[in-house]
């Protein structure tokens, strides 16, 4: 389970902080997923992709959802700062020093098991143990209940003077009915619309104490929570209901089936710097790195006041996924073995490295 | 006005091209025979050419703000001089890049850019954003550096306009933005030489080549892809290639833009970098009676990279002379090597895409001198040579080409002329359409004298029918998205697998969105642009019967991200 730092919301400005990290945090779950689902590619693994590719799509609806919530309560999200992508490996954002160990890695089971299942743990799985606690540390559960909280309070406080915290400008609210149904992505104007943008996030991720499967008012078809998901893929198999289950369900659907070996054999948690700048992972590296960066620049677009850019945003998307192909399809340098892969760092072309600008220097011009 | 006058900025440095070759070889366009291979690395028809998996991206990669001139002559180099020395060029940073497109497997010599943004960015300041005009490259010239293989022997030039400014100069305290801005706000000239691309597909520089370029003021009345100037025809092509020159009353020079006009090693300096003598020639008849008017300086470490190959040669009281009297260069045993075509027409825009009973409106200038030529009679024939791959059979039939014989220059030097098209009946089969080249020169000039790379390329679509295109089913479709499957692995294999009719259902909503983008932006499906009318409007009609059917969701697009 992931624990955060406990913190305290007691003014606007405290409840717009925890939102920026409630947004870090949503966004920091993506590049180790995406990077597992990208060595899926061509594998024979579409069923086991299509499940992490689900989960990714609902973790780019809850940056939405808190980005939208933030600009309800009069902030501005931020996206576009090299600050804003966490290192990788490393804690997630506002997660305790202690607590898991996240890295960019090729698919496996372990991994699925010992870190995305742990990321998504709820803090009563069914069937599961509660683990003990960390002293001065929150769940994500729990530190989403604060937000919650704080927003009740401050609004109420605010409403007494006759006024609210939902001062944003309605225009910023993002919503993309093509993609997202309103019901799961809606403005945020009000009390009522956060507190439900921001059950949708808990549910999603967590599922309820009782039951493994979402609320089908929060989903566009019925399906577990993230960490039951990841759990189908670890045991694989569908989840089911199952009566004569103690807990009424039970791992015992279709199979899922991990075919493993066509999965390119990706080195963990490459950096650009590691490759050799006159390497083609070099080149690829960094047009991956710079189209992702791109992506997040135009996501903070999005999500200040020019939402028509999340049309632009979507063709990176699927831009990144292109590169991030040509990466796992070149062989990373000096390591036999082992491929080149992506590694999810802010490149805007115009840090080249002093190494780069020499190598730069050498071509004829 | 053009990147040839000032206030202008020259750029160098690196860029990027990355088409998908499996359309290089026409004959892969037929599903019938297409082979799993044509999706491989590895040369020749058996194959997919050198890049099966382009992404079809195009971008400036490290280019560098090199030097500036200004409205009254003056040059500088020096970041000390004027902070937009060093500023970098770039393309979009909140959009995918622009793409690179032939305009057919049968003619990949006109090559354009699409949906390119440019900018000018000191830092994390974006000081001008623009859009490039969806411009194709011109002048290929396969000679340039003899001493390598492939294209990466190759050199062309693309020019256009950038258009949408916005600007952000203020603080930046630079005199030559400020003059640019004075000058031409709305519009800017752009044009850069492309060379030593690398085509290997081993080499960290893979699909990175050279380049270098000029950007300069520009009005809304001028030609958009060529200068009128005093263009300059090689005596010998096989070593030498088109140059052109503006002479510029006001600084009383004349400006001559080399840089795709000589040899190079492949370490990219010139073969021979001998200083060379611009003269005026006053002899009739073919006969050479020169007058120097002064030296035209290469011998300099700098003059590619800083200087973009361009070159001012001042007139002194020597305008007069080059008014009247063609110009000529000659190298240093005073032997001519170039001469101005003293009667030149050139069309502005020459590639184009026609759906049956569309036209195309050809804008052509004829010019003397520089000078606007009026009452000059030019003619036009569709000739019947390929441009390209073969087969199947280009050009054919003629009769979807309706085109004036001939047209009349008015007293700008100017004209228009229209081409239609009608439907060609599919003559190629497996590829849609057909491709067509008009030949123009003047009436009393030969076609064969034209700079070669002066010619109008078409292509022509077929049209479907009516009924198919309104009510669409699957089994319409398919030939289509399995010609992109198979020609565009990347995309079939990486994202999505169009010839899939689940793939493309389950997807509906997303490939709706990209099929019906604008043909300039960027995202636009399909990135090679070469899917017609009718066909656009039935898979859209096919997409929207399927979205319109109950219960039916993008169910893994975002699983596709």
């Amino acid at each position: 389970m992931i624990f955060l730092k406990t913190i305290k919301i007691e003014t606007i400005e405290d409840l717009r902080s925890a939102i920026q990290t409630a947004i870090e945090l949503e966004h920091s779950t993506i590049p180790p997923y995406l990077t597992a689902n990208f060595t899926l590619t061509n594998t024979g693994n579409d069923e086991i992709s299509n499940l992490i590719g689900s989960v990714v799509g609902e973790e780019m609806l809850h940056l939405s959802i808190a980005c939208n919530l933030m600009n309800a309560v009069g902030g501005q999200p931020s996206l576009n700062d090299p600050k804003f992508i966490p290192k990788y490996p490393g804690h997630l954002p506002g997660g305790v020093d202690s607590g898991l160990i996240v890295p960019l890695e090729k698919f496996s089971l372990p991994l699925i098991k010992n870190v995305f299942m742990s990321i998504e743990e709820p803090e009563n799985p069914i069937d599961i143990k509660a683990m003990a606690t960390i002293e001065d540390s929150m769940t994500i559960g729990q530190f989403y209940n604060e937000i919650k909280k704080a927003i009740c309070s401050l609004e109420s406080e605010a409403q007494k003077a006759r006024k609210t915290i939902f001062t944003g400008d309605p225009s910023k609210q993002l919503t993309f009915a093509k993609f997202f149904p309103e019901k799961l992505l809606f403005p945020i104007i009000d009390k009522t619309t956060a507190i439900n943008g921001i059950n949708l996030i808990v549910d999603q991720g967590e599922g309820t104490d009782k039951d493994p499967f979402v609320n089908p008012d929060e989903t566009i078809s019925e399906e577990p929570a993230h960490y039951y998901r990841f759990e189908e893929i670890y045991m694989g198999k569908k989840l089911l209901r199952d009566p004569t289950a103690p807990s009424g369900f039970s791992y015992s659907g279709d199979a899922i089936v991990f075919f493993e070996k066509e999965v390119p054999n990706m080195k963990p948690n490459p950096k650009m710097a590691d490759f050799p700048v006159d390497s083609l992972a070099f080149q690829y590296s960094k047009l991956f790195n710079y189209t992702y960066t791109c992506l997040l620049k135009s996501l903070h677009l999005t999500f200040n006041g020019q939402t028509d850019q999340i049309n632009e945003a979507m063709g990176l998307m699927f831009s990144l996924r292109l590169y991030a192909g040509k990466l796992l399809a070149t062989p990373y340098p000096n390591e036999p073995g082992y491929m080149a892969g992506p590694s999810f760092e802010f490149v805007t072309d115009e840090d080249l490295s002093e190494t780069e600008k020499s190598l730069l220097n050498k071509i004829p011009s | 006005m053009s990147y040839l006058n000032s206030p202008r900025l020259t750029f160098s440095g690196q860029f990027q091209a990355d088409p998908s070759t499996v359309n290089n070889d026409p004959t892969h366009f037929n599903n019938e025979s297409f082979q799993p291979n044509f999706q491989k690395w590895g040369a020749g028809a058996s194959n997919g050419w050198w890049n099966p998996e382009g992404t079809g991206s195009w971008r400036f990669l490290s280019c560098g703000v090199k030097s500036v001139t200004y409205l009254d002559g003056t040059s500088t180099s020096n970041p000390q001089e004027d902070p937009i020395i060093g500023m970098t060029i770039m393309d979009s940073n909140t959009k995918v890049a622009g793409k690179i497109v032939d305009l057919d497997s049968q003619q990949q010599m006109v090559s354009a850019l699409w949906g390119l943004v440019v900018r000018l960015v000191s830092g994390e300041k974006e000081v001008i954003k623009s859009d490039y005009e969806v411009a194709s490259f011109t002048n290929i010239w396969m000679g340039r550096a003899p001493k390598l293989g492939g294209d990466t022997r190759a050199a062309a030039i693309f020019q256009s306009v950038l258009k949408n400014i916005s600007w952000d100069i203020d603080s930046c305290n630079s005199r030559y933005l400020n003059e640019l801005f004075s000058v031409s706000k709305d519009q800017l000239s752009i044009q850069f030489t492309t060379d030593l691309y690398e085509m290997d597909n081993t080499s960290p520089k893979f699909t990175i080549g050279r380049i270098v370029g000029s950007i300069g003021p520009h009005f809304e009345e001028e030609p958009t892809f060529f200068t009128i100037g005093r263009p300059l025809f090689p005596m010998d092509l096989s070593s030498m290639n088109y140059a052109n020159a503006i002479l510029d009353k006001t600084l009383n020079q004349i400006t001559l833009d080399l840089a795709n006009s000589f040899q190079i090693n492949p370490n990219g300096t010139l073969i021979d970098r001998s200083n060379l003598i611009l003269a005026v020639n006053k002899g009739q008849n073919d006969t050479f009676d020169l007058v120097t008017i002064g030296e035209i300086i290469l011998d300099k470490s700098d003059w590619y990279s800083v200087d973009a190959g361009i070159n001012s040669v001042p007139l002194a009281d020597k305008m007069d002379l080059v008014e009247q009297y063609p110009l000529v260069i000659l190298d240093g045993n005073g032997q001519p090597i170039f001469q101005e075509s003293e009667e030149y027409v050139c069309a502005d825009k020459f590639v184009f895409y026609l759906n049956p009973e569309e036209s195309c409106q050809v804008d052509l200038y004829a010019s003397k001198l520089g000078k606007p030529l009026a009452g000059k009679e030019i003619s036009f024939l569709l000739f019947d040579t390929p441009f390209g791959p073969t087969p199947p059979k280009v050009s054919v039939p003629k009769s979807a080409i309706n085109l004036p014989s001939t047209a009349l220059t008015d007293s700008y030097g100017k004209a228009i002329i229209k081409i239609k098209a009608s439907d060609p009946g599919n003559p190629r089969g497996y590829i849609d359409g057909q491709v067509y080249g008009v030949a123009y020169n003047f009436s009393d000039g030969y076609f064969s004298d034209c700079n070669q790379s002066n010619f109008i390329s078409l292509l022509v679509f077929d049209s479907v029918d009516p009924k198919k295109v309104a009510n669409p089913t699957w089994e319409d479709i398919q030939p289509i998205m399995q010609q992109y499957a198979n020609l565009y692995p990347l995309m079939s294999k990486g994202i999505f697998n169009l010839a899939d009719k689940s793939v493309v259902d389950n997807n509906a909503e997303i490939l709706k969105f990209v099929f019906s983008k604008e043909k300039e932006d960027p995202n636009y499906m399909p990135a090679t642009r070469d899917l017609s009318k009718d066909k656009s409007a039935m898979i859209i009609n096919y997409l929207n019967s399927v979205l319109n059917q109950a219960d039916v969701k993008d169910s893994i697009t975002f699983k596709k991200l």
